[in-house]
């Protein structure tokens, strides 16, 4: 003790909750320093409890973690979830195809070689005919095989 | 991070219970919560910064609760992430000069005002809430260390070797710290005579 009252230390280890037995008798003598440790007590307990009681007014936020949201799971509401989504993958699917360019491959069925062969055939027949009788409408003799045109027969046999 | 490495001892009987406790993260916050916003309130000084780092500080013992070896309690062991959560703040805002400009710093005053006076007389209340006022502005001049094992032992109510736990300063260092922290309490509230 430096002179009459508790020194730096001794207030400290009080404060702290140790209790030097010189400085416990000092207090129990001296008005002065007991006021002041019970002044400087009194400050801190008032701090905390400040700060506690504002503390506790604070609304909490809700934390999220895996296990309170497994807890929280609903399967009803869960199976609505899934159903819209199964709904609304169908839909896009839909809209999409739908969306789509008509394609002339699928509409028109593929052409073999032979069916184009016969197509050949049949306008080069249609050509030589055309020919025929843009070059002699009343021949009854075909110029080129001597055989007659079965129109040109007719005409002569009307 | 510290706030990783938060426990790593060797474990003993009470563990089991205590890692039960930390499953229940709604308990957990439910018991602790409003101790440990008080603590980072008036480490920080910020009351939007306290929230989130609380709330971070759940997070982080709720993911790392397999970690929890139990060589301390529960209570003790969110202290010690909170604390480190702190520091990596202030690391990182260290440079930001916009720090002196936060909005939503404590009003120890406002607080205080809000405490019920009891049966005291008006004087009584207003020296009381001077009283609260000197203490804030106390700690605020402290550094982060004296501030949170002054904190941690007359707010907590924690003993040395458990604030040395908490904070990873050894046994000594703490009780340095405390006594320069109640140094300058003491000589805040005497501005007042």
């Amino acid at each position: 003790m430096t002179g009459q009252h508790l020194t730096d230390e001794q207030f400290t280890d009080l404060l702290a909750g140790e209790c030097p037995i010189d400085a416990l008798q000092h207090m129990k003598t001296c008005p002065q320093c007991q006021r002041e440790f019970e002044q400087v007590q009194a400050s801190i307990e008032d701090f905390s409890a400040v700060g506690l009681q504002w503390a506790e007014h604070r609304p909490a936020p809700r934390i999220f973690t895996s296990s309170a949201l497994i807890r929280r799971w609903n399967p009803l509401s869960a199976r609505t979830a899934a159903a819209g989504l199964l709904a609304a993958a169908l839909f896009a699917t839909y809209q999409a195809k739908r969306m789509q360019a008509p394609n002339m491959e699928t509409i028109l069925p593929a052409r073999s070689e032979a069916q184009v062969a016969d197509d050949n055939r049949l306008m080069l027949a249609i050509d030589k005919e055309i020919r025929w009788q843009a070059d002699s409408p009343v021949a009854d003799e075909d110029p080129a095989g001597g055989r007659l045109h079965p129109r040109g027969s007719q005409k002569l046999a009307n | 991070m510290h706030a990783a490495s938060v426990s790593s001892a060797i474990p003993f009987v009470g563990q089991e219970r205590e890692a039960s406790e930390l499953d229940d993260i709604e308990q957990v916050v439910q018991r602790y919560r409003a101790r440990l916003l008080r603590f980072v309130a008036y480490s920080t000084g910020d009351q939007d910064l306290a929230e989130s780092i609380v709330q971070d500080c759940f997070m982080k013992a709720y993911n790392a609760r397999a970690s929890f070896r139990g060589e301390c309690s529960v209570y003790t062991w969110l202290n010690r992430i909170a604390v480190n959560l702190i520091r990596d703040n202030q690391r990182t805002q260290k440079c930001r000069f916009w720090k002196s400009f936060r909005k939503s710093a404590l009003d120890i005053s406002e607080m205080a005002s809000s405490l019920p006076g009891g049966t005291a007389t008006p004087e009584k209340n207003l020296l009381m809430r001077e009283q609260v006022a000197q203490v804030a502005v106390a700690l605020k001049a402290l550094s982060f260390n004296q501030r949170t094992v002054f904190l941690m032992r007359f707010q907590e109510g924690m003993g040395i070797r458990e604030i040395s736990l908490a904070t990873d300063i050894s046994v000594n260092t703490v009780k340095t710290h405390l006594y320069r922290a109640i140094k300058a309490v003491r000589e805040k509230i005497g501005e007042l005579k």
